[in-house]
């Protein structure tokens, strides 16, 4: 009896603990006519690495307001950087006049707004905020 | 055909209003960066009476003296760009620093233009690309140490007036760029703890940054050609005006042709400059190794070599480092060479840092460190060795 109530805190600490960290998805406008992009590239495009699509289209990317938990998130699966690590890479690009931050969004709405009309932009958003108006090119 | 312009009208209308909302958003940019430090230097006066380094301190980045200094690692920047159009902006970098008692002064400034996607032309006051750090070293929060370390980033030219093109390209998975900048530095800068009035012409370099996955790779070559106010018969005592009449005076003393004091002369020669480094960093390891030489075609100054290697571990928000970084002077060949012997020119230095960075917040980091820093040679004498204990807080914002 003992066993299963801590058997079932378990489970619920491990769902707890699952749903902390949010599912990411990498989106496009549903014009972009990539079908699929790796991790690796979308890594360099939010770096700053790498300006274009596989198709040679021009990739703007963008970016949730700074200090939000899917920013963090999305910088932790799919760029492998602390928000510390990524302040110190962008400063260097910043104070050196290299190139300037991407562009911020407030909220998944406003991501999904401004993706769907250009398809020379690449955001992200939670998993769970996806709907038709844009399209999944990654998820983690 | 008339209904059809005049859709064709609006959605130019919508579109241009578009572009106007999306500029009025994002077209200033404010940025910058604060650092402020202690740190206390502690000789070893280990040279015999006699050496003319006796009882003198070491000097190591500005710190000259015995006590603790709270002024010399103090710096304040602040950036502002201007997206004038689509592809025109203006940057405006103006840094405070408390070595040099808190001067402002125009660090950066220019124009870009963003010919292509892939291409930038730059006008303006920049920065020269000597070294892998040399265009961000005053922001600390850019990198592990305090400060960098001065065994290879020594030299007294930091900016130039001019431009530069970058082409940047991608061959499948590496990413690099491509930099060629030209133009003039007029200024008064410290030698040896004196002021000269310095004109460095015709500054034409090239950089190139490779980068693949964890690994990375920079390549810069610079030239110019150096001159200094330079005055062998004055009394001032400057140290390099002294140097140049010593030289005459050996050169007559040697017996060599007179014509080699042209050689000691600053007139019409050119100096260069080459910088390779190799970084890797997979987030948790780190590493950056560094290398480099000058040549002065004058005999005046001394051709040197450095080089420094730094590794780093992260442990969440704490980082630890060790560096090594060494410097020599080289003597040229032939009579120049022996001249430059009897001068008080020479020099060799050592030095080993460890450090941590604590990153306290996202923008903001403590750091200590402790640095062992050897003169093993100082103004062709034995030199004296030395601590330097520092704190530090960097941030951006």
């Amino acid at each position: 009896m003992k066993l299963r109530k801590i058997f079932a805190s378990a489970v619920l600490l491990a769902t707890t603990a699952a749903s902390v960290n949010a599912e990411v998805a990498v989106i496009v406008s549903r014009d972009n006519q990539n079908a699929k992009l790796d991790q690796e590239l979308i890594s360099r495009i939010f770096l700053g690495k790498v300006s274009s699509f596989p198709n040679d289209v021009e990739a703007i990317a963008i970016d949730m307001k700074k200090g939000s938990d899917i920013r963090n998130e999305f910088g932790e699966s799919f760029l492998e950087k602390t928000p510390s690590q990524l302040n110190t890479y962008w400063s260097r690009l910043i104070f050196t006049g290299r190139a300037k931050p991407n562009q911020e969004v407030d909220s998944a709405e406003e991501m999904k707004k401004l993706i769907a009309k250009n398809p020379n932009m690449i955001g992200y958003i939670d998993v769970k905020d996806v709907d038709k108006t844009v399209r999944v090119v990654a998820k983690k | 055909m008339y209904k059809k312009l005049g859709t064709s009208a609006v959605i130019a209308g919508l579109v241009s209003s578009a572009t106007l909302v999306q500029a009025a958003d994002d077209d200033l940019g404010i940025y910058g960066f604060l650092s402020v430090g202690a740190a206390v230097l502690d000789t070893d006066n280990r040279v015999e009476k006699g050496n003319e380094n006796y009882g003198k301190p070491i000097s190591l980045d500005g710190f000259d003296d015995d006590a603790g200094n709270f002024k010399q690692d103090a710096i304040f920047g602040l950036q502002i760009t201007k997206q004038v159009n689509e592809k025109t902006s203006a940057t405006g970098q103006l840094v405070s620093r408390g070595g040099s008692n808190y001067n402002t002064e125009a660090a950066w400034a220019f124009v870009t233009y963003n010919a292509t996607k892939d291409v930038d032309l730059r006008m303006g006051r920049l920065r020269i690309p000597f070294f892998y750090y040399s265009e961000f070293l005053e922001v600390g929060y850019a990198y592990n140490w305090i400060r960098t370390p001065s065994d290879v980033y020594s030299l007294p030219f930091s900016s130039f007036d001019g431009v530069d093109a970058t082409k940047r390209f991608s061959y499948g998975k590496i990413d690099g760029s491509v930099k060629v900048n030209y133009g003039r530095f007029s200024e008064t800068i410290d030698l040896y703890g004196d002021d000269y009035k310095a004109d460095l012409t015709n500054v034409l370099g090239v950089v190139v940054d490779l980068n693949k996955g964890d690994f990375g790779f920079r390549l810069s070559a610079q030239q110019a050609e150096v001159s200094f106010d330079m005055d062998p018969t004055a009394s001032t005592g400057r140290l390099v005006d002294r140097l140049q009449a010593g030289a005459y005076q050996a050169i007559a003393g040697l017996g060599l042709d007179p014509k080699l004091q042209e050689e000691f002369d600053f007139d019409g020669h050119q100096s260069n400059f080459y910088d390779v480094a190799f970084t890797y960093n997979n987030g948790t390891y780190g590493l950056v190794a560094e290398a480099n030489t000058i040549i002065y075609e004058s005999a005046l100054l001394m051709d040197s070599e450095s080089w420094l290697v730094s590794g780093s571990r992260r442990f969440n928000d704490i980082t630890v480092h060790a560096t090594y970084s060494t410097s020599k002077s080289v003597f040229d060949g032939g009579d120049a060479g022996e001249v430059q012997k009897l001068l008080p020119l020479h020099g060799e230095d050592v030095s080993m840092i460890l450090g941590a960075r604590y990153d306290y917040s996202a923008g903001t980091a403590l750091k200590v460190e402790v640095q062992h820093h050897d003169e093993k040679i100082h103004l062709n004498e034995d030199g004296n060795s030395g601590m330097l204990y520092s704190v530090a807080v960097d941030m951006i914002f």
